[in-house]
């Protein structure tokens, strides 16, 4: 654990007892050096004052040179064993005399020098002085046993003191830091509790008036300040949680509306029968709707260059002139122009025969108005152009039609003028030659008269047709029951001719131009009395029912003559289509085509079914009501 | 020390040149006797009053024949005792003796021994000689030879009543024997 993370209360103890310790420490090694040098100095003296005491003793023995005398001198270092030798040189550097007596001269310098300390002793070198005259010098040797046995008391000395005073700091240290430590831990543990806590009424118990008390004055009065805050926190918290779960309702709202938004477009461009496509600033589609797929018979996948129209297969409206790359829609776009109902022609494998579009085009623009892309719509009017095409000739069809029957009732009218006259000027022919005129000539004159006659059923039958269009009245409720009453009373004359009746049936009443209808019956009832077997006496049949439910009704009109046929069901309604001679059966061939036109006005269908000498059935089908 | 040894060795040449030079051999014996001499002057202390100025000379004397040759003369040269020079006299009678500290009789005055050291008695002379009864005669210090050494003996007695003193470091070297 480093000093830093330590607990205060280690911290504390560990300032003390460091700084104790070093304290003792320097103390104790400045005593004991002190020590070392005095008692070296000391040491030095004293053995330098033995060395005097013998030399001034020694003296007269050296001036003598008297050895056994001067051994006797030397002897005096018997009473310290840590002399371990001495000898005294004479003047010349001899030595006279040896301590012990027995020593070797070998172990003794071999001449004076200077006093001190060496590896392991001690040697003093002091001069043996008769007034000024130097006579020899005293030399001695100490071991330093003494010397040594003194540094092991101090060291041990120095030891216990260190020893029991470190004991003694750490005991009052053990004691003493609790009086810092403790506020500061009760500190600690406070905040530590408001921290885990979250409860900041929380106060910290104030221990003194030193500075740990100060903290916790100050810790208190922030903790009162805190708890203020918090409170003033907690409030604007709720507040926001409020708005926040309103924003966020709102942002659900919006985030839905968006995804509505979004599928209602997505729903547009699947949907929609226009084909939308737009591009990014390198021209890479990232909408490329149905619609456009099937127009264009495949997706830009596989586009090369940015070549749409190759890719594609697009050309002029002429279906032939490749369209040029530069002036599609697109392209455009990216060069930020617009494009409006441009005519295109598509040709792919999905459209062989190709489609004319028509397109427009513009640019995608960011907020900043720079291009970013481009999108463009188109739409197929192939068919559009055909219907338009077809409108045209439905139009000048019936310029033509119209003009054609203006000719027809001009051409009818004014042939009836001549006509009249070859009639009246024919009778007056035929009165005035009463009996006069040759049997052929007669017969050439009745043919005439037949001719004319018939000419003249013609062109009012023409005019008949034309007038179905031409002199239409509006429509009223019409009883078929009556029209076809009308007709038989018109044509009682042919039927007693004949011996024929006519059979009514059950008819509705429905909308219809009371003119028209009894036109198509009159029509219809007397070619079953003409077309009649020699025979046989004609009976027709008329009779019908309305169907409410569908708004039809149906008659049907069936007689037992000649019958036709049935290949020539559909042509007989045609214009001047006859299926007999004139002279085997007289008419004009208008009186069918007059009603399948009459049907036809009033929206209705008439169909022919019959067989050769079984009679013949017509079937109307009419709406009740007819549309305004 | 280096001084000291040069110093040494000088007068070491100097004495054999000086010897050589006088062409006379002195026994060492005498050069030992003549060194003992010195000493004497160094570790017998007389009173001041007992000289008349304080740069006199310090006389030793040699009377009748000298044995030393120059080496006692060599020997003190340059010594001096408190300030006072030692210097080498000369007597040839005892009545010629005067004003010297110490006295050296020589063997050659063995015959009228007793009469020289009768007529020295009451002078503060420390006197020294060879003769076999010298101290019996009333002198003060003799040469006692002992195999190859040179010892002295102290007459104790005279020695005591005397107005000088005999250092006690030379009196414990004293030969402890009587005569």
């Amino acid at each position: 654990m480093s000093f830093r993370d330590m607990p205060i209360r280690r911290k504390l103890m560990t300032v003390i007892l460091l700084t104790s310790g070093a304290v003792l420490m320097l103390s104790c090694a400045g005593f004991c050096t002190y020590e070392m040098v005095a008692l070296r100095k000391g040491m030095l003296k004293e053995y330098t004052t033995g060395a005097q005491i013998i030399a001034a003793n020694s003296t007269a023995s050296l001036a003598f040179r008297n050895e056994a005398d001067a051994a006797e001198v030397l002897a005096a270092f018997k009473t310290d064993p840590r002399v371990v030798e001495a000898c005294l040189y004479d003047q010349k550097g001899k030595v006279l005399a040896r301590y012990p007596a027995g020593a070797p001269v070998s172990i003794f310098p071999t001449h004076p020098s200077e006093s001190g300390y060496r590896q392991d002793h001690l040697e003093i070198f002091y001069p043996v002085l008769q007034g000024s005259r130097v006579l020899g010098t005293v030399f001695l040797q100490s071991d330093l046993s003494d010397l040594s046995e003194r540094y092991y008391a101090y060291a041990w000395l120095a030891g216990a003191i260190i020893a029991c005073s470190i004991l003694l700091a750490y005991l009052l240290s053990r004691m003493l830091q609790k009086q810092i430590s403790t506020p500061v831990l009760g500190l600690v543990e406070t905040a530590k509790l408001i921290s885990q806590e979250g409860d900041f009424s929380v106060r910290a118990e104030k221990s003194g008036e030193d500075e740990v008390g100060a903290l916790t004055d100050a810790f208190n009065q922030v903790l009162a300040r805190v708890e203020d805050q918090e409170q003033a926190i907690r409030k604007l918290n709720a507040d926001l949680e409020e708005r926040i779960v309103e924003r966020t309702a709102e942002l659900a709202l919006t985030g839905r509306k968006l995804e509505e938004n979004k599928n209602l477009l997505d729903s547009v461009l699947h949907n929609i029968k226009d084909g939308i496509v737009a591009v990014d600033e390198k021209g890479r589609y990232f909408v490329f709707n149905p619609a456009a797929e099937k127009i264009m018979g495949r997706t830009p996948e596989g586009i090369l260059d940015n070549k749409r129209m190759e890719h594609f297969g697009l050309f002029r409206p002429d279906g032939v002139t490749p369209f040029p790359e530069s002036e599609g829609v697109l392209s455009r776009a990216l060069r930020g122009l617009e494009t409006h109902d441009l005519e295109m022609f598509v040709r792919n494998p999905l459209h062989p025969d190709g489609l004319l579009i028509i397109t427009s085009g513009r640019p995608l623009l960011d907020e900043k108005g720079k291009t970013m892309g481009g999108v463009g719509i188109f739409r197929d009017v192939t068919e559009q152009k055909r219907q338009e095409n077809l409108k045209i000739y439905a139009k000048a069809l019936e310029n033509s039609n119209r003009e054609l029957q203006d000719f027809i009732f001009v051409a009818s009218h004014d042939l009836q003028e001549p006509l009249r006259k070859i009639q009246s000027y024919g009778n007056f022919l035929l009165d005035e030659t009463k009996g006069s005129l040759s049997e052929a000539a007669s017969v050439y004159l009745a043919r005439i008269q037949t001719a004319a006659k018939r000419m003249s059923g013609l062109i009012e039958d023409l005019l008949q047709l034309t007038r179905v269009t031409t002199k239409a009245k509006p429509f009223e409720l019409v009883n078929v029951s009556e029209i076809v009453g009308e007709v038989q009373a018109d044509l009682e004359l042919k039927l007693r001719e004949t011996g024929g009746k006519i059979m009514i049936g059950e008819l509705p009443e429905l909308e219809a131009d009371p003119t028209q209808m009894r036109q198509l019956f009159q029509n219809l009832i007397s070619n079953a009395l003409k077309y009649r077997k020699a025979d046989v006496a004609p009976v027709v049949m008329v009779q019908g029912k309305a169907d409410e439910g569908k708004g039809w009704c149906r008659v049907l009109v069936r007689d037992n003559g000649i019958g036709f046929d049935p290949k020539y069901s559909e042509k007989i309604f045609n214009i001047f289509q006859r299926l007999h001679a004139n002279d085997e059966y007289e008419g004009t061939g208008i009186g069918l085509a007059i009603c399948r036109k009459v049907v036809e006005r009033h929206s209705g269908t008439i169909t022919a079914r019959g067989e050769v000498g079984k009679g013949a059935e017509f079937e109307i089908v009419l709406p009740i009501k007819q549309a305004k | 020390m280096i001084l000291s040894r040069r110093h040494f060795l000088t007068s070491m040449i100097l004495a054999g040149f000086v010897l050589l030079g006088a062409g006379q051999s002195v026994s060492e014996e005498y050069q030992v006797k003549a060194l003992f001499l010195f000493n004497f002057a160094q570790f017998v202390k007389w009173p001041s009053s007992d000289f008349s100025s304080a740069n006199e000379p310090f006389r030793i004397g040699v009377l009748g024949e000298n044995p030393f040759g120059t080496f006692l003369s060599e020997t003190v040269k340059g010594e001096s005792v408190e300030g006072h020079p030692l210097v080498v006299q000369h007597y040839d009678s005892p009545a010629a003796v005067k004003d010297c500290k110490i006295l050296f009789v020589s063997d050659s005055e063995k015959e009228a021994i007793g009469q020289i050291l009768a007529a020295l008695k009451d002078r503060d002379v420390l006197t020294v000689g060879d003769t076999p009864d010298f101290l019996k005669e009333g002198g003060i210090i003799r040469f006692v030879p002992e195999g190859n050494k040179i010892h002295f003996r102290v007459g104790l007695d005279r020695a005591n009543n005397l107005k000088f003193s005999i250092s006690s470091k030379v009196l414990r070297l004293a030969d402890p024997g009587k005569d």
